[in-house]
């Protein structure tokens, strides 16, 4: 097991400093569009996450993409001089993109629950200092906005199972996509169809409350791009 | 004993190897020569199955495949060490992955070299990332040690202290294979001597027999590249002859 763990450390040592960078970026974006919302235009809570204006949306969608390409940049520990002693390991190539999926699982799980946290903060920063401060009926008014706020609400769909396992299996999709991108620019062969995978993302955050259909498509849809690279990465792929 | 036969190497079009037969059993020291270029790091590279190859490479009589590889370690000027560790995670890892590990062979070689233990490899000056590159090699406790130009930008003592130990502390069933432009330096302590030119195996020989023959390595070298010593002569003549 310490042997797999090791493994794993060395693939987190190569990024780990660039996600906590970006998770920094994504608070210090997302503080000031709060600030500049609520503190100098007055914009108001609600409107703020409701209209799209603020663009919360864009700054978590530009981490998104630096994350992805950290993950797939930095992800490879078979590229690069070090490859040598990797290469010289008893530990498997498919072991080790195993563990590359599961790091990069805990990115997105790290993004998700960062942005969730800084929403959160922003919120109770607002009801406790803003127009509504003291009012008994602020807790509510924020659980609202999870449900009022496409944004919002796909981040934390609340108790809208269908959306938490779009979700989860959004996080698998994106994850194996990422190790496996890392394997294809290391036989330098073309990744441009993994895009699909990516973009599909913008569809989880352009849910409305109860896209019932829509759920089902981007489900349905994320599950057979995790087929289709499993099935390349792990069957059908030699190792190396 | 690690066998190469027929072994090619083609690189964009380019014949990096030529039908390369080689032996190497256990227990000797090899020095591998050759211009730039000749075809050293590839050969080496195939070897560790880094590169795809044509020819058949065993490994004590079995292909090399990732059962058998940890028999091999490689110490390389390109550094093969994680950057972002430090010696101390080093020996961690290395501990984990291979069983053969020898500590003591570490430590000793650490404090010989006077290396910092927790200090990030990356910030290592040149030179010792090379020695901590060869250190990591000689400790793994493989049976194959291959070298690729290790010592490239240490200075003469520094060296001259390498060869030392290498000497002192290889046990018999350790075999190296030592690729070098320092064809005077190892000459000493080398055994055998394989020179390759454009791919081509052009010379094979134990320094036994050369000592028997009366001849230093230098000159046996000289003579399976066909070097032309007049040909500086022609040329600094032809530069500086006035019409």
């Amino acid at each position: 097991m310490k042997k797999y763990l090791s493994v794993f450390a060395l693939i987190a040592q190569n990024s780990i400093y660039r996600i906590f960078g970006l998770l920094l970026l994504l608070a210090a974006a997302d503080g000031v569009l709060a600030w500049y919302w609520l503190a100098v235009k007055h914009y108001g809570i609600q409107n703020m996450f409701h209209s799209g204006n603020a663009r919360f949306g864009l700054v978590l969608a530009i981490v998104f993409v630096l994350m992805a390409a950290v993950q797939i940049r930095c992800g490879d520990i078979y590229s690069g001089t070090s490859g040598y002693t990797v290469r010289r390991l008893a530990i498997s190539e498919k072991a080790v993109l195993l563990l590359q999926i599961l790091y990069n699982m805990l990115c997105w799980i790290i993004l998700w629950g960062v942005q969730v946290l800084i929403i959160f903060v922003i919120c109770k920063l607002y009801y406790r200092f803003g127009e509504y401060a003291g009012d008994p009926l602020s807790e509510q008014q924020m659980f609202l906005l999870f449900y009022i706020s496409p944004l919002l609400h796909s981040l934390l769909p609340m108790e809208e199972t269908l959306a938490w396992i779009a979700n989860l299996v959004m996080i698998a999709e994106l994850s194996i996509s990422s190790a496996y991108w890392t394997v294809r620019r290391r036989e330098k062969s073309s990744a441009a169809d993994l895009l699909i995978g990516y973009w599909t993302v913008v569809l989880i955050f352009r849910r409305e409350l109860g896209s019932y259909i829509l759920n089902v498509i981007i489900i349905g849809g994320f599950l057979i791009i995790i087929a289709i690279d499993c099935w390349r990465m792990f069957f059908r792929k030699k190792e190396v | 004993m690690i066998e190469l036969k027929n072994v090619s190497k083609t690189y964009r079009g380019k014949r990096a190897l030529k039908n390369v037969n080689l032996t190497l059993p256990r227990g000797e020291i090899v020095g591998l020569f050759g211009e730039n270029g000749a075809g050293k790091t590839t050969l080496m590279k195939c070897i560790l199955n880094l590169h795809p190859y044509n020819g058949e490479i065993t490994l004590d009589g079995e292909p090399i495949s990732r059962k058998n590889i940890v028999k091999l370690s490689f110490g390389t000027s390109e550094h093969s060490f994680f950057p972002n560790l430090t010696p101390r995670s080093h020996k961690e890892f290395y501990k984990e992955h291979f069983d053969t590990f020898s500590e003591k062979r570490f430590d000793g070689l650490m404090e010989f070299f006077n290396l910092p233990a927790y200090r990030a490899v990356k910030n290592f000056s040149t030179g010792q990332k090379n020695q901590f590159e060869v250190i990591l090699a000689l400790s793994q406790g493989a049976d194959y040690i291959l070298l690729d130009e290790p010592f490239a930008g240490n200075d003469v003592f520094n060296r001259e202290d390498f060869y030392k130990v290498l000497l002192g502390i290889l046990e018999p069933h350790e075999t190296v294979l030592l690729s070098t432009h320092l064809i005077e330096e190892v000459s000493d302590f080398i055994g055998r001597a394989v020179l390759i030119r454009q791919g081509e195996i052009v010379g094979d020989v134990y320094m036994s027999d050369l000592e028997d023959q009366g001849m230093d390595l230098m000159t046996y070298i000289k003579s399976a590249y066909q070097y032309k010593a007049d040909r500086i002569i022609q040329a600094l003549t032809n530069m500086t002859d006035e019409e």
